[in-house]
């Protein structure tokens, strides 16, 4: 019989997981918004002598800022599983089902549908969900700010991968 | 010229504001209107004695013209000289805006702003729901779904959010970047000021103007490990600390001449080098801040995803950054 406690997993389930969802959630927002006031700030209008940090910058928010909605939408689904894992262990509790284990694959199917839940905003919580991560932009005016700056540092990294 | 003497000594650096400096250019009016009757009245002398004639030193013999103006025409005179200075003012005022166009309390408040989200990140409950997962998963989850759950999951929670954390400071301290090379470009820019003043006043003796420093601690980021030291640390002095002050790249911008109109090319040359030694350091900052946050990148696709964003059913690739 594998050592599992199922009232212990529970509440990392339908308590730690979702407090910390909420965390990311929260400071995906709050650095959300820093980043959405901070575009007129770093990328004015008519400057004469570059911009390429601001641009780097803005494209180092916009990862950040993916990243922590995503570590909520992915905390969340994990959550999720779990609880799941553990009405399984239940049940086959009941049956008295003595070597009854949940299989890696079954843990990876049973996150990965609820990872689309929890990203489509299919779920429960006080906080409002962030933007998505992948509509977020902070773009000022129609230009596209960083881009050329990505593609130098990958150019520069593959070079030195070559080198 | 300034000179920094150390890296954190940018954080105590306090040239005039934007306004004061603004202030020390319309201030030249009186004596750029003087210099330019000079030179006016030198051109016209030269019309009419010859390339050769007149010099600094016999300027005053041949001087009559003046006294045989009429007072219309010694106002109309006074005018147009008065009216080039402003113009030559007005110049200088829009290369100084172009220069300085970032709010730097704006970058500050944006600054502190991020730092205290960072700082939340660091001390907040994360770390400790991080420690709560792994040590539940260790002591009452064995199973095979246990076992994944904690290598591919559990054990990759602390350290992603180690790394969120690391960018959120980044974040911090890119604006506090942009913030301390628009105080560096405004010391430069006063200096270039007080230079061109100078050479107004006293002509030739030229300047020793150097736009030194910054764009040799901005070299330093190019090392990718000062570069991730620099971006990640805590506080913007722990950053700049980090940085080696010892290598300055120096230009000499030269300001040598009474004439307004040379003089004023002579400005421009300097606005030129200060404007080269900003938009430098912006790029190698940028590149630097670019690289480091690559590697975050590089982790999420490189098949160590967990490591930026933990999922508890191993690698899927969700995630187009």
């Amino acid at each position: 019989m594998p050592e599992i406690d199922v009232n212990e997993l529970r509440s990392v389930g339908d308590t730690v997981l979702p407090a910390m969802a909420d965390d990311y959630d929260g400071f995906a927002t709050e650095i959300g918004d820093a980043g959405s006031g901070a575009a007129s700030i770093l990328l004015p209008d008519n400057q004469s002598s570059g911009n390429a940090l601001s641009e780097a910058w803005v494209e180092a928010h916009k990862f950040l800022y993916a990243v922590l909605e995503e570590n909520a939408d992915s905390h969340r689904a994990a959550g999720m599983t779990i609880l799941e894992c553990c009405d399984d262990y239940e049940a086959a509790d009941a049956a008295s089902a003595q070597d009854f284990e949940v299989s890696a694959e079954d843990l990876e199917s049973s996150y990965t549908s609820n990872f689309e839940k929890t990203d489509a905003g299919e779920y429960e919580s006080e906080l409002a969900p962030p933007v998505d991560g992948q509509d977020y932009d902070i773009t000022a005016g129609q230009q596209s700010y960083g881009d050329e700056m990505t593609e130098w540092a990958e150019q520069q990294q593959q070079q030195q991968a070559n080198g | 010229m300034t000179k920094f003497e150390s890296p954190e000594s940018l954080i105590e650096l306090d040239p005039p504001s934007h306004a004061d400096i603004r202030g020390a250019v319309r201030d030249l009016q009186g004596i750029l209107t003087k210099r330019y009757m000079y030179y006016r009245y030198a051109d016209y002398a030269f019309g009419i004695y010859g390339d050769g004639a007149l010099t600094a030193e016999n300027y005053h013999e041949i001087l009559g013209f003046m006294s045989c103006l009429t007072a219309d025409e010694a106002t109309e005179f006074h005018k147009w000289c008065s009216d080039a200075a402003d113009v030559w003012i007005d110049e200088v005022l829009s290369w100084t805006s172009q220069i300085l166009t970032k709010s730097e309390d704006s970058l500050s408040n944006l600054a502190k702003h991020l730092r205290t989200i960072a700082r939340q990140m660091e001390t907040g409950a994360l770390e400790s729901r991080a420690d709560d997962v792994l040590s539940s998963f260790d002591h009452y989850w064995k199973d095979a779904a246990g076992d994944a759950a904690r290598e591919n999951y559990g054990e990759c929670i602390g350290e992603a959010v180690g790394h969120h954390t690391d960018m959120a400071f980044a974040l911090a301290n890119g604006a506090e970047s942009e913030r301390i090379l628009s105080v560096a470009a405004r010391a430069h820019i006063d200096e270039v000021i007080k230079t061109a003043s100078a050479a107004l006043e006293h002509g030739s003796g030229g300047s020793d103007a150097e736009m030194v420093i910054i764009k040799s601690i901005a070299n330093k980021l190019t090392d990718t490990g000062v570069g991730k030291a620099f971006w990640t640390a805590v506080t913007i002095a722990d950053g700049l600390s980090k940085l080696d002050a010892s290598q300055a790249a120096q230009t000499y911008p030269v300001m040598s001449d009474k004439n307004p109109d040379t003089l004023k090319q002579e400005v421009r040359g300097a606005f030129d080098s200060v404007e080269e030694v900003l938009t430098g350091d912006r790029e190698v900052f940028g590149q630097s801040l670019t690289t480091v946050f690559n590697e975050y990148r590089n982790l999420y696709r490189e098949e160590e995803q967990n490591k930026i964003v933990p999922g508890i059913g191993g690698v899927g690739g969700r995630l187009d950054i």
